[in-house]
């Protein structure tokens, strides 16, 4: 079955004079997915996201936006995006700048304005409507910049670095209104937190040096159904014995972190609680004493992992 | 979505209008007029000066005389030289001159010096039209909800719009300060006057205009802006200067149709102004090629 794609990347380049910023990137997010884009600084994602938004032009390579390439008036109302370090004019208050760009998208005036007040009531920023963009705090214009970009709803949101300099009650706030938004609308979202990702999102793309090294769902990334870790408090540490015993299983053991990683084969007839009590009933059998239990690993563990493989 | 005409339009009101707003709340509308202001207290004194001087000297001369008639040559030695001087500044056109001096004189004193002041004043006040936004990328909100295109001729009907305010505004000084320092001055007649005046530098600015609008789309930042504005203005102002066959080049100049713009005939007029107004076109289309295309 193939997926409708709000977002359809394929071997886009883009330099800035002797800077290679995207060499070939390739990105396809599916409609309705709540999307991360997992790279380092300089890896290409703001540079990806300003393609997508048509800020910038891609040298060569396919760019779909939305089934189209990308085009402010095609776009009106239907992609909505924080864009990195653009500012708000600082002598015009909050609510006038979200008028204004509500009535851009189309909405009459009156529509604008109760538009205005609840995407600011998105970002908890309704008691600052009249103040101006330019009395505002670092966090504060973030959070406006989202406001903006939930205006109207829009079928597509691209939020770059959306909680970057936000306290953690708003960056937790923020967190569940994208996750809020999860089939309804595409939201693509980069952020140097990874485990914020790996918290709202359904699928990932990393980025390396421009280039899209690996993509798909996050479980599969994480390996949630394919691999468990355990760890061991001091004492018993039965690896000949669990790899004796329960079949198909790859043991890894990091004995400074008292790690166990079994890395096996799912199948319907062996999904991963079933290996999760296979292992626990012959560690218990063992001796061995259970600190910790998971499933897969983090995204920032698998992240960390592929990131040396690209140097 | 079917984009119509009129949504691009309303488009354009909208960003014309935030630009405005803008403008207010920055208080470089203030500004702009408070500069303007004084370009027009400073022509009018000027000319205030100078008939003051010429009395004096009239005065002086049928006083010493103690002749009527040497008093009424003398004013028509005036009347001549001024009708040789408009004939000058009408580059010849014996039609355009006679109407000049239909004029008060003091409105067509304002309105040559407003006119030489004013491609300077938007070239150092509008630069950064659009390369402001860029600089700032604030640009890219409404890049996501409107078209480029929108969005240029938004920010120059702002600007215009700002231009034929601050300039409508710089015609007190006049009526005041003649009010107060000419003897026998025409309020009415003046005003009349001014008003019919305040057309024609618009349309001479939107010429002006167009030449700074290139320069914003052209550069990222707006220092680069005013820079590529002020050295196509001196650009376009050697053209006016160029021997033949090059001379031709001073088409291009809003500068060349300036006095056409108060010609009697109404195919001179219309000419004029549909110079102006093309050129103001042209010049924002020449940078909407580069701007159109470019990252934002």
């Amino acid at each position: 079955m193939t997926r409708e794609l709000a977002v359809d990347l394929r071997a886009v380049h883009k330099r800035f004079g002797s800077v290679h910023a995207l060499r070939g990137a390739d990105l396809k997010v599916p409609k309705g997915s709540i999307f991360a884009l997992i790279g380092p600084n300089g890896a290409g994602k703001t540079t990806l996201f300003g393609l997508c938004c048509g800020f910038l032009r891609a040298d060569t390579g396919t760019v779909e936006i939305l089934g189209g390439a990308p085009d402010a008036l095609r776009f009106k109302g239907r992609l909505g995006a924080l864009p990195q370090d653009a500012m708000l004019g600082r002598d015009i208050t909050i609510r006038e700048h979200l008028v204004f760009l509500a009535r851009l998208q189309g909405m009459e005036l009156a529509h604008a304005h109760s538009e205005a007040m609840r995407v600011l009531g998105l970002v908890d920023l309704v008691d600052l409507a009249e103040r101006r963009a330019g009395a505002l705090s670092h966090g504060q214009v973030k959070r406006v910049g989202v406001a903006q970009a939930f205006l109207g709803e829009p079928e597509l949101i691209l939020l770059d670095e959306p909680t970057a300099g936000l306290d953690p009650r708003n960056a937790h706030d923020l967190r569940a209104l994208i996750r809020d938004r999860r089939g309804r609308q595409t939201i693509v979202v980069s952020s140097h937190n990874l485990q914020e990702l790996e918290a709202i999102c359904d699928e990932a793309a990393f980025i390396e040096k421009g280039q899209t090294i690996e993509a798909g769902a996050i479980a599969t990334l994480t390996a949630r159904d394919a691999e468990i870790h355990v760890q061991l408090a001091p004492g018993p540490e039965p690896l000949d014995e669990l790899r004796a015993r329960v079949a198909n299983l790859g043991v890894t053991w990091d004995p400074a972190a008292r790690t166990l990683r079994l890395r096996f084969q799912p199948s319907p007839e062996r999904i991963a609680e079933d290996v999760i009590a296979e292992v626990l009933r012959e560690l218990l059998a063992a001796g061995a004493r259970i600190s910790a239990l998971g499933k897969g690993r983090s995204l920032e563990q698998r992240y960390l992992d592929q990131a040396p493989a690209t140097e | 979505m079917h984009v119509t005409r009129r949504g691009l339009l309303r488009d354009i009101g909208l960003i014309a209008g935030f630009d405005l707003r803008e403008s207010l709340r920055t208080r470089r509308a203030l500004v702009l007029v408070l500069l303007y202001l004084l370009i027009a207290a400073s022509a009018s004194g000027i000319y205030v000066q100078i008939m003051a001087q010429i009395q004096d000297s009239v005065a002086t001369i049928s006083g010493v005389a103690g002749d009527p008639q040497a008093a009424a040559g003398m004013a028509m030695v005036q009347d001549e030289g001024y009708r040789m001087l408009l004939l000058f500044f009408a580059g010849g056109d014996a039609a355009l001159a006679d109407h000049l001096a239909t004029y008060p004189p003091m409105v067509l004193v304002y309105s040559w010096i407003s006119l030489a002041f004013l491609p300077w004043f938007i070239a150092l006040t509008s630069y950064d039209l659009i390369a402001g936004d860029l600089h700032l990328r604030t640009i890219r909100y409404a890049a996501l909800r409107t078209s480029r295109g929108a969005f240029v001729l938004g920010k120059l009907l702002g600007q215009a719009a700002l231009v034929a305010a601050v300039t409508g505004l710089g015609m007190l000084p006049v009526v005041v300060i003649g009010a107060i320092y000419l003897p026998g001055f025409d309020f009415v007649a003046t005003a009349l006057a001014l008003l019919s005046t305040w057309p024609i530098t618009v349309v001479c600015a939107l010429g002006f205009l167009g030449i700074v609008t290139l320069a914003s789309q052209l550069c990222k930042g707006p220092g680069a802006a005013r820079a590529v504005a002020v050295g196509l203005l001196f650009l376009i102002w050697i053209f006016t200067l160029l021997p033949e066959p090059l001379n031709r080049l001073e088409l291009l100049s809003p500068w060349h149709w300036k006095f056409g713009l108060f010609h009697p005939a109404i195919d001179q007029r219309l000419l004029a102004i549909g110079a102006c107004l093309g050129l103001c076109a042209g010049y924002t289309a020449l940078g909407y090629l580069r701007f159109r295309r470019r990252d934002l």
